[in-house]
């Protein structure tokens, strides 16, 4: 009974060393130690990367500290090309997963062993966390949701699959979908891009409910003017990955 | 009445500027972003014009309209170069810059192992271990 324990345990810790979790952060250092030690409270077994994306604070010292894997940019170049540089991390080290969980500390790191699941058992190629599927109590501004559901109708009437949360940036990926976003990802603001690409290839995605919370620090990258000119970027950018090849793609792999 | 032609190859250029747009970020020669700002100036141009030479017929003159076509030759293929040439220059950046920050990292890695391993040909060699 006791070696079986030991097994499965030993099991269990082998499964979840395969697993990476990607914080890209800007200056993020009053939230990134807390969203790390929660991780890890969570998945004490995962490997975690901050991601420091030319921070002016203490953001990559702090993470440093805490003993993780801290890759720095030397200058801010945006959340796609951050997360981007996690993925490549991924791919050179072999990992099996990746999932992308903010530095402001909106994600809940208790979700993650539910974003995991449907990768570890083979059933889909990316799991994004929905904060409208879940318990969510915290929802964001109304002019977001706004943004957030044009988005969802335009993916619908071009693909006929309806994603309640393209924006999420709380996403887990297989092996397939690391190498192919190792080699190229979209620029800034990049998730309903990433989306298109997935359904795109044909690679298979799931929704799963989590709870958001506040920020815990930081400044949201999203203003009032950035807020227009990226409705109408990713609008366009969700129309031409429609039309580009997945050839492209796979060439670039 | 001959320059009806040059109405028509304005329009021409237009058209053509607009699909090789779409054409070259399709191809990803150009980036989303890039490509975003020369749909919106286009749309935008075009509406402008339309109102312009309905409220001003009096400026829809032969010298007018050959000026502003020429002036669509000379600086829409540069503009469209100009933008070939950013979003090259902005993707080899971002790429340097990740792959220091990953060679960074190995760098870093790499000196602590040595660094420890060092240090562990210096510990005295307990006698019968």
């Amino acid at each position: 009974m006791q070696a079986k324990k030991l097994l499965a345990t030993s099991l269990y810790e082998d499964i979840y060393k395969k697993v990476l979790i990607i914080i890209p952060a800007y200056n993020e250092e009053s939230s990134v130690g807390a969203v790390i030690d929660e991780v890890r409270r969570s998945l004490p077994h995962v490997g975690i990367v901050v991601v420091n994306d030319g921070s002016s604070d203490r953001t990559g010292e702090i993470a440093g500290a805490k003993g993780v894997f801290v890759l720095s940019h030397v200058t801010n170049l945006g959340i796609g090309a951050t997360v981007q540089t996690g993925l490549k991390f991924a791919s050179r080290r072999g990992y099996e997963i990746a999932v992308q969980v903010d530095g402001d500390g909106q994600h809940e790191p208790e979700d993650l062993q539910h974003l995991i699941a449907p990768l570890l058992r083979g059933e889909v190629d990316m799991v994004i966390g929905s904060r409208f599927l879940g318990m969510s109590s915290f929802l964001s501004t109304a002019p977001r949701r706004v943004g957030i559901f044009i988005f969802s109708v335009l993916i619908f009437l071009l693909t006929g699959k309806w994603v309640t949360d393209p924006t999420s940036g709380f996403r887990a990926m297989n092996k397939k979908v690391i190498e192919l976003f190792a080699s190229q990802y979209p620029n800034d603001y990049p998730e309903p891009e990433v989306l298109m690409t997935v359904i795109g290839h044909k690679l298979k995605f799931q929704e799963i409910g989590v709870s958001m919370k506040p920020r815990l620090g930081g400044i949201s990258s999203i203003s009032p003017f950035r807020a227009v000119y990226y409705m109408v970027k990713v609008s366009f950018a969700i129309v031409m990955e429609l039309m580009r090849a997945p050839q492209l793609h796979r060439a670039a792999v | 009445m001959s320059f009806y032609i040059l109405d028509y190859s304005f329009v021409g250029i237009f058209a053509l500027s607009f699909a090789l747009i779409i054409y070259l970020v399709k191809i990803k020669r150009v980036s989303e972003k890039y490509g975003a700002f020369w749909v919106v100036s286009f749309l935008f141009s075009g509406i402008y014009l339309a109102w312009y030479l309905l409220l001003c017929p009096a400026a829809y003159k032969v010298e007018n309209r050959v000026a502003f076509s020429l002036l669509s030759f000379v600086v829409i293929p540069v503009a469209l170069q100009i933008s070939v040439m950013l979003t090259v220059y902005s993707q080899e950046r971002r790429n340097s810059i990740q792959e220091l920050a990953l060679l960074r990292y190995d760098f870093d890695e790499s000196l602590k192992q040595k660094t420890f391993s060092e240090e562990g040909d210096k510990r005295p060699i307990t006698p019968g271990a």
